[in-house]
């Protein structure tokens, strides 16, 4: 399983290209240096973090679609229930980077600007990640079910209700005093129930990609 | 003789086309060639061997294990190179290994430099910027660098130029030096299998026509041209296809030798295994 992981994340490393490493740095030091506020701490958690970590299964159907990747993969020593826990392993496991990146962020916008505590970013962590695999979960099944460009617009789609959702998140009465709201919200059950969601999802997600890709190639 | 892949009554319906009941087998230690025109089912035979698709009904044994039930452990055991498949283009060859070292518990990473400095492929270039020969050598290196013991090849030589040609041939025969390692080459170019084939699998229209030795069509076979009277005097027993042409007819022997000693002064040419090809698609089989 790991060569499959290997193979997936070292592909879509590759196909990224180092243009779309240099962006990232780009918004992380924008939304660290310009827009330092809260906002900005909040839009690289909520909304920048969780688009970037779910793009995986969408660089790889492109591969699957126009380079035959899916097929060259049939032809390597697993089965294809192998081949479709290796896709849901390998989007995890790209979302480890976007952690990282996110940790980065929160100690570095801390010392920066600061007022924030740590529980807060590690909230703001926790709940953008939570966001990511959801959009992840989502993404996967769709690349197991549709076509390239079904999935390219499914993605697109995610992103953009991600976006709005966290649009409307700003502008509605949770925008007053947020970070003193969060803080006093009951946080471990709100996690609990969005972490239990999102394994709902992720199995879901990968049972129908399993009976879905069995019937496909 | 000991089989590294039996194939027995392979059947796989699709709308306009019937994989029907198909039988073969490829010896240890040989080169099978499989031909037979566009459409014939060679993709489809190969597609059920290596499960990308589910036949309707048939067994397939590589390497004595069933193709589904350890598809995992004759994977690790075959190297497969198929025509227009080739590795992830954003990736640099050397990539390749990296990737291929941790799938393959025998992947062999000295080998497969080996092969990149035997074929001229740069390490640090990407496939996509690779021209077609080099991309079909890298196939070639991934599928022998992993100790494969069977080489499934669907059209993998097509496209290249004939000095690159020969030298895939050259390196398939080498690779069957070792009496375990076969190879089952499907190909349209019949002048490859001329050169390295040991037995001839001919599939028409879903079915297999014949399979035969190299040795049989060579010392059996041949082609007869001769006028209508000369070919009205012949037995359907001397012949086993013919195409009739406006002022002769061309006639396919089994039996060569003895029709030479019958009527000494006949010219019977050499057949190829185009000529025969052709004379089962286009001739009349008796």
């Amino acid at each position: 399983m790991t060569g499959l992981i290997h193979r997936d994340l070292l592909i879509s490393f590759r196909r990224l290209g180092k243009m779309s490493y240099i962006m990232e740095a780009v918004y992380f030091f924008f939304f660290l240096l310009f827009f330092k506020n809260a906002y900005g701490a909040l839009t690289f958690f909520l909304l920048l973090a969780p688009i970037n970590m779910s793009g995986l299964p969408n660089t790889m159907k492109e591969i699957d679609s126009n380079y035959k990747g899916m097929r060259a993969a049939r032809l390597l020593p697993y089965s294809k229930k192998d081949l479709v826990k290796g896709r849901f392993l390998s989007a995890l496991f790209n979302q480890l980077f976007y952690v990282a990146e996110m940790v980065l962020f929160a100690v570095c916008h801390h010392f920066i600007k600061g007022g924030i505590s740590w529980v807060t970013y590690l909230l703001f962590i926790a709940g953008g990640w939570l966001v990511g695999i959801f959009m992840t979960a989502v993404n996967l099944l769709v690349s197991f079910t549709t076509g390239f460009n079904a999935s390219a617009i499914i993605y697109l789609i995610t992103v953009i209700a991600v976006g709005a959702g966290y649009v409307l998140f700003l502008f509605t009465g949770v925008k007053t005093g947020i970070l003193a709201q969060i803080s006093s919200l009951n946080t471990a059950w709100i996690f609990i129930i969005a972490c239990c969601f999102d394994i709902l999802i992720l199995l879901a997600s990968y049972i129908i990609s399993i009976k879905c890709f069995d019937k496909t190639l | 003789m000991e089989n590294t892949l039996t194939v027995s009554h392979l059947t796989k319906t699709y709308k306009d086309f019937t994989l029907d009941d198909v039988s073969f087998q490829v010896p240890r230690g040989s080169i099978c060639g499989l031909i037979g025109e566009n459409g014939a089912g060679k993709t489809t035979a190969i597609s059920a061997m290596l499960n990308i698709i589910t036949p309707d009904s048939g067994d397939i044994r590589i390497l004595d294990m069933d193709y589904r039930e350890d598809e995992k452990k004759i994977k690790q055991r075959v190297g497969v190179v198929l025509d227009e498949l080739n590795q992830i283009p954003h990736l640099y060859c050397k990539d390749i290994d990296t990737i291929m070292k941790k799938i393959y518990s025998s992947w062999d990473s000295r080998l497969f430099f080996q092969y990149l400095e035997k074929f001229k492929l740069p390490q640090k270039k990407k496939v996509k910027e690779l021209s077609k020969g080099m991309n079909v050598k890298l196939n070639f290196a991934v599928a022998l660098s992993h100790n494969a013991e069977f080489l499934i090849l669907d059209e993998a030589t097509s496209g290249l130029d004939p000095v690159m040609r020969d030298d895939i041939l050259q390196l398939l025969q080498e690779f069957v030096l070792d009496e375990n390692h076969s190879v089952l080459l499907s190909t349209h170019i019949t002048s490859d299998l001329d050169k390295i084939a040991d037995y001839i699998i001919f599939m028409h229209e879903g079915n297999i026509q014949f399979i035969k030795s190299k040795e049989d069509i060579e010392n059996n076979y041949g082609v007869l041209q001769c006028r209508n009277d000369f070919f009205e005097a012949l037995s359907p027993d001397d012949y086993c296809a013919y195409i009739k042409e406006e002022y002769s007819v061309k006639v396919l022997v089994h039996h060569k030798q003895e029709l030479l000693r019958h009527f000494q002064d006949l010219v019977i040419e050499r057949a190829s295994i185009e000529d025969i090809m052709l004379f089962y698609i286009k001739g009349v089989i008796i």
